[in-house]
């Protein structure tokens, strides 16, 4: 109980201190101050503390030091945690109209939209717990349907539960499809120019140039070699250590 | 005998008369283009009407020559006659000189076709007409400044004329132009030729600077220059004086060359070469300027890439500007103020991109960067342009159509969002909740919770059920023993002991009591508690206090029945109680 004690009062200790640091890197953002608000941000992600706001800021921070590959990706990763965010993606298109690389994005069809947003309301915690939650109405109406004797009151608990195992059918799948959704990796190019190659080593036929800050997706990793796809549908392999992943 | 004489001579000079002869004879069978050559068409007897060939491929340069030549040797007379051109070759090659006529004593007589070999020009023509001057008086030289330079190092000729008295030169045409493959050349304009005086090999010369050409070698390895040749006219004094006493001047052509130069070409070095290089190879300094700062979204701006210094500035390729994917980038315009001299190229070189931002935003330009060699250094240097960036005000912002729902989206009023103030922080959590053990627990709860109140309630149900039914069975076996007591009508103890307990096990059954705890007054006790009214509680009583009576007391078989009826009644009430 004692130790329990100790380690919660560590523990609020340093999201006290982690939140001060948070406040002064804004007001030397808000002096103009980039290099320092940068430092404290950054200091609060090696003590092991995120979210969509610290991403967001640092994000800013990047882009106010030019820096085109950090700032792109820590917009990402701000969007990652809240994808409806609008300041999120209006600074995040900024960040992207600073790359040199033009990629058509290839059209995405209206169900693929009204999937992709449905899927962007909630994390993929969320979706477990709502899937949970769902689980437990079932079971309730259904023993309240069960246990009820009044057959107008069982009607209506038989009919909820027809609709909570509806829904509960439809969180799962939703569950199932977040996680592909999370299991398919971005990543940021840092390098200012790379080759991208047909094949995974430098004799086959090189394909294209990339530049920093463009975000490709990683479909296959053998050794130091990263098999990426661009967001117009475009394949071919990079070097590992120039790409940095979206986690 | 006199006579005899005159017969044989005349006799003799007619079988010499017979004998025509007619030869065309070159001096050189073989020579450079820069020499020349005499043809001499002999006879041995006068003819006229001579026609020369038409030297095609040779320039007369003299000529023709007639000469009579007429001897007499041991009383014998010799007769030739000799028509002399001195040719020049126009080109290289084998050559022929066609045939000549002549007439004599009415006969058409024909040279021999001739073929003369022409070659390159040799550098010290060996032929010389007139030999009233030395070789060593006139001298064409080719002065290269670097025998073995660089790739694309400048390299100057300077091609002079040196000639020293008694020699006057009074015309000179080119006859052969160099020709600089696999170099860039300039020739220097010469306005007027203007002759210098220098010493060279220790005497003095006259110097006529003839042609001066910078080159840039583009390729490595040993390079020709093919020579020069000038077509001379000289005045060259003769031995010959006129009446005053002064030396009579001949007018002789000469041609002379400056022969095959060889220049070494080093390559520029391997190791050190930046991947920017392009082929730039001099003195630069570079800059990138842009003629705006700050402009609305949809102007343009023009970004200048110069290059400025002494190289080869007009061989080379400036570097490419990079801007981000939002701005559109224009077919770059080259603008070059250049002048050469004899040290190479200098001056600038620049490369107008013109650039139209198309959302607002703080752009930063790339950083360009340009690399050349320096030969005079022997190494490679790298310039940078320091890092620009344009601010783009006023003009819409890119919605990036994957993100956002609505595709393409602009709108006017979207400026860069400023940070968020409220931190919201979390400890970095990559523990997953979907597929987890606490999931799959949670999840499989309330079914596991449901099923197992489900079967609780029907095995509770159950059990109930078999209750009644036991119940039921028993109520059939006490009105069964009712019904058997009916048949000991004569055995009255016994009768009365099986209404007794049937009574006593209908309340057993009813009220699960034990037998042995059984008297008037626990009865009475039970059966209050139970909520049964006052009237059936004596009724009870009463009746079990009437067969206890009966079984020592006479009765009749009406009574007996009568009891009958009665104790169905009360078990009937018992039974019926609380169900």
């Amino acid at each position: 109980m004692k130790i329990f004690l100790v380690i919660l009062s560590i523990i609020l200790l340093s999201n006290q201190q982690v939140d001060e640091i948070f406040i002064q890197s804004n007001n030397h953002y808000t002096n103009g101050n980039y290099e320092a608000a940068l430092d404290g941000y950054l200091e609060i992600i090696n003590s092991g503390f995120e979210s969509s706001e610290l991403y967001f800021n640092l994000g800013n921070t990047f882009y106010k030091l030019n820096n085109i590959p950090e700032s792109n990706f820590y917009f990402e990763k701000a969007l990652a945690i809240s994808p409806n965010d609008f300041d999120v993606i209006t600074n995040l298109s900024f960040a992207q109209n600073l790359r040199i690389d033009k990629i058509e994005n290839l059209p995405v069809t209206q169900i693929q939209n009204i999937k992709i947003s449905i899927l962007d309301l909630l994390s993929e915690k969320g979706w477990a717990y709502s899937f949970m939650i769902s689980v437990w109405l079932l079971c309730i109406s259904f023993l309240l349907y069960f246990f009820l004797k009044n057959s107008k009151s069982k009607r209506i608990f038989f009919t909820i539960s027809i609709f909570i195992t509806l829904i509960s059918f439809a969180s799962l799948y939703l569950n199932y499809e977040k996680k592909a959704q999370n299991n398919i990796k971005y990543a940021i190019v840092f390098d200012k120019e790379i080759e991208v190659w047909s094949e995974p080593n430098k004799i086959s036929e090189l394909k294209f140039l990339l530049h920093e800050g463009t975000k490709v997706k990683q479909i296959d990793i053998i050794e130091d070699w990263v098999n990426i796809q661009l967001e117009n549908g475009t394949l071919g392999w990079i070097e590992a250590s120039s790409l940095r992943v979206l986690d | 005998m006199r006579n005899l004489f005159t017969i044989l001579l005349i006799f003799k000079s007619f079988i010499l008369f017979s004998q025509v002869k007619f030869d065309a004879s070159v001096s050189k069978s073989k020579l450079g283009l820069n020499e020349r050559l005499r043809i001499d068409f002999v006879m041995n007897q006068n003819g006229d009407n001579f026609s020369p060939p038409n030297f095609e491929n040779f320039q007369i340069i003299g000529g023709p020559n007639q000469s009579i030549k007429t001897s007499y040797v041991n009383g014998e007379r010799s007769f030739s006659k000799t028509y002399s051109y001195f040719l020049k070759p126009l080109k290289k090659g084998n050559l022929r000189i066609s045939q000549a006529t002549i007439e004599i004593d009415g006969e058409i007589y024909k040279s021999m076709p001739i073929e003369v070999l022409i070659t390159d020009s040799v550098s010290q023509p060996s032929d010389s007409v007139t030999q009233y001057y030395s070789d060593d008086d006139i001298e064409l030289r080719a002065l290269i400044s670097k025998g073995s330079p660089y790739l694309n190092e400048p390299i100057t000729i300077i091609y002079k004329l040196y000639y020293k008295a008694p020699i006057n030169i009074s015309d000179a045409r080119e006859t052969e132009t160099p020709n600089y493959k696999d170099f860039w050349s300039q020739t220097i304009k010469i306005p007027q030729l203007k002759v210098q005086r220098e010493v060279y090999k220790g005497q003095n010369y006259n110097v006529v600077e003839w042609r001066k050409v910078v080159l840039y070698p583009q390729k490595s390895g040993l390079l020709e220059v093919s020579p020069l040749s000038l077509n001379l006219v000289l005045d060259v004094p003769t031995d010959k004086r006129d009446f005053f006493g002064n030396v009579i001047y001949d007018q002789t052509s000469q041609l002379i060359s400056t022969g095959m130069r060889k220049i070494n070409v080093k390559d520029l070095p391997k190791n050190g070469k930046p991947d920017s290089f392009t082929g730039a190879v001099g003195q630069f300094e570079f800059d990138v300027i842009l003629n705006k700062k700050s402009l609305r979204a949809t102007e343009s701006f023009q970004a200048e890439l110069k290059v400025k210094g002494n190289g080869n500035l007009k061989l080379f390729d400036l570097p490419n500007m990079l801007v981000p994917n939002s701005m559109e980038l224009f077919e770059p315009e080259r603008e070059e103020s250049i002048n050469t001299n004899l040290s190479g190229m200098s001056g600038s070189v620049s490369k107008y991109f013109t650039v139209i931002p198309r959302f607002q935003g703080n752009f930063p330009i790339e950083e360009v960067e340009f690399s050349y060699f320096d030969p005079t250094a022997e190494r490679y240097k790298i310039l940078k342009s320091p890092r620009l960036t344009i601010d783009v005000f006023d003009g819409p912002t890119y919605i990036n159509p994957s993100i956002s729902n609505e595709s393409n989206v602009i709108t006017s009023d979207d400026s860069f969002r400023f940070i968020k103030q409220k931190g919201n922080l979390k400890r970095i959590d990559d523990s997953k909740f979907f597929e987890s053990e606490i999931f799959y627990i949670l999840s499989s709860t309330p079914f596991v919770l449901s099923i197992a109140l489900i079967a609780f309630t029907a095995f509770t149900r159950n059990r109930k059920q078999s209750y009644s039914e036991t119940i039921k069975k028993q109520e059939k076996s006490i009105y069964k023993m009712i019904d058997s007591a009916k048949k000991l009508t004569n055995d009255k103890n016994q009768f009365y002991d099986i209404i007794e307990k049937a009574i006593i096990k209908s309340l057993m059954v009813k009220f699960s009591i034990r037998m042995e705890s059984l008297n008037k007054d626990k009865i009475q006790e039970i059966t209050k508690n139970k909520g049964i009214s006052v009237e059936n509680i004596s009724q009870i009583i009463n009746l079990i206090e009437n067969c206890e009576k009966a079984k020592y007391s006479r009765s009749s078989d009406s009574e007996m029945n009568n009891d009958i009826e009665e104790a169905r009644k009360i078990v009937g009430i018992i039974l019926k109680i609380n169900s």
